[in-house]
């Protein structure tokens, strides 16, 4: 009977502190847009984000504008950081002229940079550079810019 | 005993359900922003970080910057090591000839990012900074001005009036890099040379970037 009495006290002692909170639910984290992380090895990561070449990225012709891509993925509780001046600062390479420093688009915990070039040759075109990159939770912002490169098939031009 | 159960059994029943009906307990009221372009700004007196108490009042007849800081804050750490709030605090005390003050505000709550004194401290011998970092652990004077990001600038004019609130340039990557077509402003620069000027600020206002204020509610 101790037993029975111990187990209801138990019971209402539970249901009396869950009421006790004034209405007021314990919130989870919030998860933000649940974007699936790109899979294979990123260009870019640490525990709060990664950077991965775009899988689709546009066909690309010799003399004629490209655009490379690059998606951020915000991991874990952080997502991107709408306010921040994202940039690819490219570095020089053979045959390739990128023009600026790219447009970012941020879409909850993924954001995509699109980056204008050109190439004067067939075959693959590298981009590469500093990727200056901001993700936030809701207790701290990370501000990271990680050198990458990557490769983009090139076709001749049509003749 | 079969009594007694049911006794504790009704008991524990009302008490619960009395609890249950029990009307929320009254939200405690957030302080509302006081601060706005062109009025008083609200005084306040904080401890600096020797535990010196620094009272804005007592500055009147000068023009005052406030920083609010967060050592931290990736945002705060470039805009101290390369973007505009390096030595820009020095420049505008000497070139202001004793008629500019520069006071950092950290209203970081206790055990929240950049709160502790001794990375306070620190942070004030790697930047070099001459000016007092204040602390405003409850955060009513940051909640008083609004300040919700670090950093986040604030000038007031000699006869202590808000004249500017806002971020500390144009280039939101803290690195003096990302200022539209080039051309980098530092907002708190330009509102202390046009009240010096005894002049309209021109840009009064301009949005904050950097992270958010680690209030400690």
């Amino acid at each position: 009977m101790r037993t029975e009495l111990l187990a209801l006290l138990a019971f209402a002692g539970c249901k009396c502190g869950s009421e006790s909170t004034n209405g007021i639910q314990a919130s989870s984290p919030a998860t933000g847009d649940k974007a699936a992380a790109p899979s294979g090895p990123p260009l870019a990561s640490k525990a709060y984000f990664r950077v991965d070449a775009a899988p689709d990225q546009p066909a690309c012709q010799v003399d004629a504008p490209c655009e490379a891509q690059l998606i951020l993925t915000a991991l874990g509780d952080y997502h991107v950081n709408n306010d921040y001046p994202f940039k690819l600062v490219a570095e020089a390479t053979p045959n390739v002229k990128v023009d600026g420093t790219g447009t970012f688009s941020p879409k909850g915990k993924q954001g995509t940079m699109a980056l204008p070039f050109r190439t004067s040759s067939a075959g693959t075109a590298k981009i590469a550079g500093t990727f200056k990159l901001s993700v936030c939770n809701d207790e701290n912002c990370q501000i990271e810019s990680p050198k990458i490169a990557f490769e983009i098939p090139v076709r001749a031009a049509a003749r | 005993m079969r009594t007694t159960l049911f006794v504790s059994l009704a008991l524990l029943s009302s008490v619960s359900a009395a609890l249950a009906e029990a009307p929320a307990a009254p939200k405690q009221m957030e302080p509302v922003p006081t601060a706005e372009i062109g009025k008083l700004a609200p005084d306040f007196t904080l401890p600096d970080l020797d535990g010196k108490q620094v009272k804005l009042s007592a500055f009147k007849g000068k023009t005052v910057v406030l920083e609010w800081f967060n050592p931290g804050c990736p945002f705060v750490k470039k805009s101290h090591s390369v973007g505009s709030l390096v030595e820009t605090a020095k420049k505008a005390v000497t070139a202001g000839k004793g008629n500019v003050v520069w006071l950092a505000i950290n209203s970081g709550g206790a055990g929240k990012q950049g709160a502790a004194l001794e990375d306070n401290k620190v942070a004030v011998k790697t930047w070099s900074l001459a000016h007092p970092v204040l602390r405003d652990e409850a955060g009513t004077v940051g909640k008083a001005y609004g300040a919700t990001n670090t950093p986040h600038m604030f000038v007031i004019d000699p006869a202590g009036k808000l004249a500017y609130m806002g971020a500390i340039d144009n280039s939101p990557d803290a690195e003096r890099k990302s200022a539209p077509d080039g051309k980098l402003i530092n907002y708190v620069e330009s509102a202390i040379a046009d009240v010096a000027a005894k002049r309209p600020v021109k840009i009064a206002t301009s949005k904050a970037y950097g992270c958010s204020v680690k209030y400690a509610n």
